[in-house]
């Protein structure tokens, strides 16, 4: 491994090398996916935002309280702003009133963005499910949902297990040469609402034309690994929405 | 303590015998039925003429004795059969520490009554709740608008006539809609079924 | 050349607070007018979180009414259910036996104790103080382990009932509240070292948000809220429900130690003594439930309630955040024909652009801290 003084050009290692991966590891150096490498940085820091509605967020603030200290997991910051946030909570009933909100804070956030759906409210409409007419039924309905947490309200440790199904599915996913497979993972838009003119799902995952060329560190690695072919396969979603 | 309920009803009636409807004697007759069945379930109250339920609340207010300064809550109640909306003024007094209850019958088609943010601030929201739950209009409130529901919202949910929205801003909804959305037929029947029972059981057509 | 002090107008500003705001306890959604830092009007906006309790009371039979009630004031679930209970117990001519009545004390001061610690630790983390709310929320956590061994829920207990509680209690009990009650005497001190002394805490709320008494009475407010203005007026004392009468207590009232009376300090202050209050009550309620007798529950829970035609007085009492009232009406059937609750929170929070007008926008959430409010409960 030589640096030259014509810049940065690292030579990428590889497993072929002569040195066998103990050999290497006694030089503090282990081989691995780039994806595992991107996914467990991930996946060990989901952040959520504070989207406390109504009782479930006094258990989402037990989850972040004294006893069970959601810090452990990487996913201690509740970010007030949905721009420094991964993982939209939605704890709590959400109204019609409350609805165009809750899509214009899912769209604020920048991808890669997960969604848990916690208590029966927010998965299906719960207990105001045949009466509550300012109630939406469920929250898939405006946002796409990737795990339902139900209970009413869920335990603190029911949170920290969707918490887990989140940093599941992002292990299982392929971020640097094709971006677009979150699109794979991401939950497809309610059945429930089709027929439905207007409705808000419209605006999920548009393959649009328009996708922004990767920043970032990830946008940089890609440059330098596939030298610009990688963005004919994948339309890079890592900083900022794109729209 | 203050004066009791009984106590301040007569009171009402010595002071301001035009402004109150007294009970015609079918009326007397139920009411002592019903305090027959439930002897203290029933607050003594006063039914106001609803163009003159300023004036007596006004009195109830600046009456020395009575001193009613805490507007506790002002509830509705929508009667489709006797075509009435009921308007309740809960009435609490801190100094004196007694408690009253006023009641108003207004026109369902057309529930008028005059405001009391005047006499209490607090009717502010709460008679902007009724306005916006019961569709009872409040003449003379400053800000007499929506207050729970969103702004563009349909109909006074809380009338026993409400029906509920199917959809609202593409956003399926309304009671049955979003869980039986794709039923079969044969489920149909069985659903109609069960929601005639359903509004039999509630006594009346229902939505 | 501008002389001091001159009238120079700035622009006005609209600064639009929530619904999606950490320091506004859940969706309430302020529009400030502001002029620099100066708040000249203040609206609020709510709704967010309206889920149709009354309209959901009207059809479900009485009692599945109780799990609607929860979801009010979820911090104080146990009052809600109690004052719902007490208002078709008395519709419906249901006795409770003394010993369930004495359960449902404890139970209820509990809850107080709970709901007033969620109100100072939240209110420390309004202000800055991050540590009282992890200190609040360690002692919180154990009155929901104790509420979980009687009802099996952690929030919504669902637990009074018409009739008395749903399940009894465990025989070690009342040992448990009483080892809690001890304990938290301690804590209660440390609380006061932590937050109620503390220099910044004190210039942070006190002389802030005066609410004078005619205007908190004028504007319907109870609770705290009230007896922060230095109003004597709590319905445990003015007009006992339960057995309030047969325990001592004191009610607690601001009285401007550290600056106007009625500011948020006062407020706050009177949360935390109403703290020590309850626990004296707790304890002369687990004394008085050893020597009774009497069954935990005397109409099955499950039974279907027929309360005859009539309507039921309009029954208020104290919650932790003000006084609550439900005006059942019934029509002789199954289910209630007209519930209609006063929300506590609701009034409180009316008297918010009133107090907040001239103050700084930072004041502000002190402001609406000190008011603790419950969204459920407004929005309902």
């Amino acid at each position: 491994m030589s640096e030259q003084s014509s810049g940065m050009r690292l030579q990428p290692l590889g497993p072929s090398g002569d040195l066998s991966d103990e050999e290497l590891l006694k030089h503090n150096i282990f081989i691995t996916k780039a994806d595992d490498l991107i996914n467990w940085a991930r996946r060990s820091s989901v952040w959520p935002m504070t989207f406390g509605l109504a009782c479930c967020a006094i258990e989402m603030m037990a989850t972040g309280a004294s006893r069970t200290d959601i810090d452990r997991f990487g996913s201690g910051p509740f970010r007030a702003t949905p721009r420094q946030a991964d993982l939209m909570i939605v704890a709590g009933t959400v109204t019609h009133k409350m609805a165009p909100r809750v899509k214009r804070l899912y769209d604020q956030m920048p991808e890669p963005k997960y969604v848990i759906a916690m208590g029966a409210c927010v998965c299906r409409g719960g207990p105001y499910h045949k009466f509550g007419y300012h109630v939406v039924k469920g929250v898939d309905l405006i946002v796409p949902v990737d795990v339902y947490v139900p209970g009413c309200p869920p335990r603190p440790e029911a949170l920290l297990e969707g918490v887990f199904r989140i940093q599941d599915k992002i292990r299982r996913e392929r971020t640097l040469y094709y971006d677009g497979q979150r699109r794979l993972t991401r939950p497809a838009p309610n059945p429930r609402l089709e027929g439905h003119a207007g409705n808000w799902a419209n605006g999920f995952d548009v393959e649009g034309a328009d996708a922004p060329k990767s920043a970032g560190f990830i946008g940089w690695l890609r440059e330098f690994l596939f030298e610009g072919h990688g963005d004919d396969h994948g339309h890079g979603h890592d900083d900022g929405h794109g729209h | 303590m203050g004066l009791t309920a009984s106590e301040i009803v007569e009171r009402v009636r010595a002071a301001l015998p035009d402004d109150i409807i007294v009970a015609t004697e079918d009326d007397v007759a139920e009411a002592d039925e019903t305090k027959k069945k439930a002897p203290e379930t029933i607050d003594p109250f006063v039914l106001a003429k609803p163009e003159s339920l300023r004036k007596v609340c006004e009195w109830l207010c600046y009456e020395p004795d009575l001193r009613f300064d805490l507007l506790h809550c002002i509830s509705n109640i929508d009667y489709p059969d006797r075509n009435v909306i009921q308007v309740i003024y809960h009435l609490d007094s801190i100094r004196h520490k007694h408690t009253f209850t006023v009641k108003v019958d207004l026109d369902r088609a057309d529930p008028k009554v005059e405001s009391m943010v005047p006499l209490w601030p607090a009717a502010d929201w709460h008679e902007r709740e009724s306005f916006d739950l019961m569709g009872v209009i409040h003449t003379g409130h400053p800000n007499l608008k929506r207050i729970l529901c969103a702004d563009d919202w349909v109909g006074h949910p809380l009338r026993k006539d409400y029906e509920f929205p199917e959809e609202y801003h593409g956003i399926p909804c309304g009671p049955y809609v979003t869980e039986y959305a794709n039923i079969p037929p044969e489920h149909e029947v069985w659903l109609k079924e069960f929601e005639a029972e359903d509004a039999a059981k509630r006594g009346g057509p229902s939505s | 050349m501008i002389e001091a002090g001159a009238d120079i107008r700035t622009e006005e500003f609209l600064l639009n607070m929530g619904p999606q705001h950490p320091a506004t306890h859940g969706v309430l959604r302020l529009v400030v007018r502001t002029d620099g830092e100066l708040v000249l009007d203040c609206e609020c906006h709510i709704g967010y979180l309206h889920r149709c309790f009354e309209k959901c009371a009207e059809g479900n039979p009485y009692t599945s009414v109780i799990p609607y009630t929860d979801r009010m004031d979820y911090l104080a679930a146990m009052c809600n259910n109690q004052s719902f209970s007490l208002a078709v117990e008395k519709l419906a001519k249901i006795e409770v036996t003394d010993r369930a009545r004495w359960m449902r004390m404890a139970t209820v001061e509990l809850q107080r104790i709970a709901s007033h610690l969620m109100a100072v630790g939240t209110y420390g983390l309004d202000v800055g103080a991050i540590t009282a709310f992890l200190h609040c929320f360690r002692e919180r956590e154990r009155i929901l382990d104790l509420f979980e061994e009687m009802s099996g829920q952690r929030l919504n207990y669902s637990y009074i009932v018409p009739g008395g509680v749903l399940y009894d209690w465990p025989d070690d009990m009342p040992k448990k509240i009483e080892n809690f009650c001890d304990q938290m005497e301690v804590r209660i001190r440390e609380y006061n070292d932590l937050l109620s002394g503390n220099g910044i805490f004190i210039k942070r709320t006190a002389d802030i948000g005066v609410l004078p008494a005619d205007v908190a009475i004028a504007w319907g407010c109870t609770g705290p809220v009230l007896r922060g203005s230095g109003i004597k007026r709590d319905l445990r004392k003015d007009r006992p429900y339960e057995f309030y009468d047969q325990v001592e207590f004191d009610v607690p009232v601001g009285r401007g130690l550290h600056g106007t009376l009625g500011d948020c300090w006062d407020r706050y202050w009177v949360r935390v003594q109403e703290m020590s209050e309850s626990i004296k009550i707790i304890r002369q309620s687990i004394s008085k439930y050893s020597t009774s007798t009497g069954k935990y529950l005397t109409t099955p829970a499950n039974k279907q309630l027929r309360p005859p035609k009539g309507e039921a007085v309009y029954h208020t009492t104290e919650n932790p955040r003000g006084e609550l009232g439900y005006y059942v009406v019934s029509d002789g059937e199954p289910i209630p024909y007209r519930v209609k609750a006063r929300a506590p929170s609701f009034c409180n929070v009316a008297v918010l652009p009133e107090i907040s007008r001239g103050t700084m926008v930072a004041d502000l959430v002190a402001i609406l801290g000190s008011l603790d409010i419950v969204l459920g409960e407004i929005d309902r």
